[in-house]
């Protein structure tokens, strides 16, 4: 196992990195290529969100930036919009994330759940003001719903993954977080 | 709260806090940027479109495959019940009929793909789809044939029998596909027989409605819609569907393509029509020139 913090820090850096990239490109596998109305919650969102929760040291905004911006090329949404939203409000659950750590779920879930109602209004007033085609209301409520949903299973998903034990046992300086 | 000193650190530095201020400047440049100069960012999407789906295809093969196998097993389950239905189905002529006609069209489009050749000469480029849009807002498809097959945006996409879309956005390797059905486009149509033109309308369903009709009262369901190749986009007369009406009495198009599932485009070869610069260069074409006009 990777015992070195700096390594074990980039490992988990690139596997969020490779994790955003395969969900997105599986979701643009042609199995259908009519119009459909079936949709799913935001993953690369949900992902996002979940990490930024469990493990705040690990996503640094370059990461966050970058993954996301490459994920609005791929899927055809005005570049930079919706990453620099996800950006911006992931960076205000991260500076609070740590509170959370031992924290009630229902109240963890309830701060991931306004942010995810964040990320969509402020997308959508974007998309207004900026005089671009907005998405469906409908279909676009709907994912935000499911994607609120889904973020318990998430959590408990990726909890045990990215367990925050000490990296090593003689890494001596755990402290107090001051804030 | 017991937590690591290092990684807490790492998080409030102010070298931290200015890489998120040059991130998020940077993100907005980039959307501002897209939304005053589009197609120079497109064209940046395309790039990386380019580099990045390609790559992928060889974890798609597993994936695709694996479903394929799922659907057939699927419909060897329901091969009973089929067989049934066929046999009441089987009663009926027009049954026969619709069968014959269908394996026709199969036909018609297996010996279209056999013709696949990658000659400038030839009037069209078949292309295997990559991927979809990836998103129910968006109706695209990516295809593996791109700048160096000579493929150039706004040319048109079929799937033997009926216009499927435009080509939006070529990379080096991959084409983007707008479908009709996309929010986003918009084709100029004829209406046979009457010769109506109209404009189609993609409205993210499967049947996109038409919109500006000359005169409502001329169209019935039934007509076929071509496209009229105004703007001179599109060549003229190339199949689009059947004009059928919706339960709220407006007029879409059935697509004749059939979109369910979309696994080889053509790319149609289009040269905007020669323009006429001189006035008497119509009457008898000197015979240098003649050669030359044939070979553009």
């Amino acid at each position: 196992m990777l015992n070195d913090p700096v390594l074990k820090l980039a490992a988990l850096r690139l596997s969020y990195f490779v994790l955003v990239l395969l969900i997105v490109m599986f979701q643009t596998l042609p199995f259908s290529t009519s119009p459909t109305y079936f949709i799913g919650p935001d993953l690369a969102l949900l992902i996002t969100l979940t990490w930024i929760m469990h493990r705040p040291d690990v996503m640094a905004p370059a990461l966050i930036a970058l993954t996301l911006l490459l994920v609005d090329l791929v899927l055809q949404r005005p570049p930079g919009l919706w990453s620099l939203i996800v950006l911006s409000t992931g960076m205000f659950l991260r500076m609070r994330a740590d509170g959370f750590i031992e924290g009630i779920f229902l109240l963890e879930w309830a701060m991931v759940s306004s942010i995810i109602a964040t990320c969509y209004l402020v997308y959508h007033f974007a998309l207004l003001v900026t005089f671009l085609p907005t998405n469906d209301i409908s279909v676009v409520l709907l994912q935000a719903l499911l994607t609120v949903a889904c973020y318990p299973l998430s959590s408990w998903i990726f909890r045990r993954l990215l367990s925050r034990k000490p990296i090593s046992p003689n890494d001596k300086n755990t402290s107090r977080v001051v804030r | 709260m017991a937590r690591d000193q290092n990684t807490s650190d790492q998080y409030s530095t102010a070298l931290a806090r200015l890489v998120l201020a040059a991130m998020i400047i940077m993100l907005l440049a980039i959307f501002l940027f897209w939304r005053i100069d589009n197609p120079r960012i497109e064209k940046m999407r395309m790039a990386v479109i380019d580099v990045v789906a390609p790559n992928f295809a060889w974890v798609a093969i597993p994936v695709t495959g694996t479903v394929n196998l799922v659907r057939s097993a699927q419909s060897y389950n329901s091969i009973y019940r089929q067989n049934q239905e066929l046999r009441r189905e089987i009663q009926q002529m027009k049954a026969w009929k619709e069968a014959a006609l269908s394996f026709e069209q199969e036909n018609a489009r297996l010996l279209n793909l056999n013709k696949v050749k990658l000659d400038p000469k030839f009037t069209h480029i078949t292309g295997v789809v990559l991927a979809d849009s990836g998103s129910p807002f968006r109706q695209t498809v990516l295809l593996n044939v791109g700048a160096r097959d000579g493929i150039i945006d706004g040319w048109a996409a079929m799937d033997g029998i009926g216009l499927v879309g435009r080509i939006s956005g070529v990379g080096d390797r991959t084409a983007r596909v707008i479908m009709l059905s996309d929010n986003s486009s918009r084709i100029p149509v004829t209406i046979e027989p009457t010769g109506q033109y109209a404009l189609m309308v993609g409205d993210n369903s499967s049947r996109p409605p038409i919109d500006f009709v000359e005169n409502l009262e001329a169209v019935r369901p039934g007509d076929r819609v071509v496209s009229s190749g105004d703007g001179g986009v599109f060549p003229a007369g190339l199949l689009i569907g059947q004009v059928v009406q919706s339960s709220s009495g407006r007029l879409r198009v059935r697509l004749a393509a059939d979109i369910q599932r979309l696994e080889f485009l053509r790319i149609i070869r289009h040269e905007p029509r020669e323009k006429i610069l001189t006035t008497g260069s119509l009457v008898g074409v000197p015979s240098s020139t003649a050669g030359s006009q044939d070979a553009e």
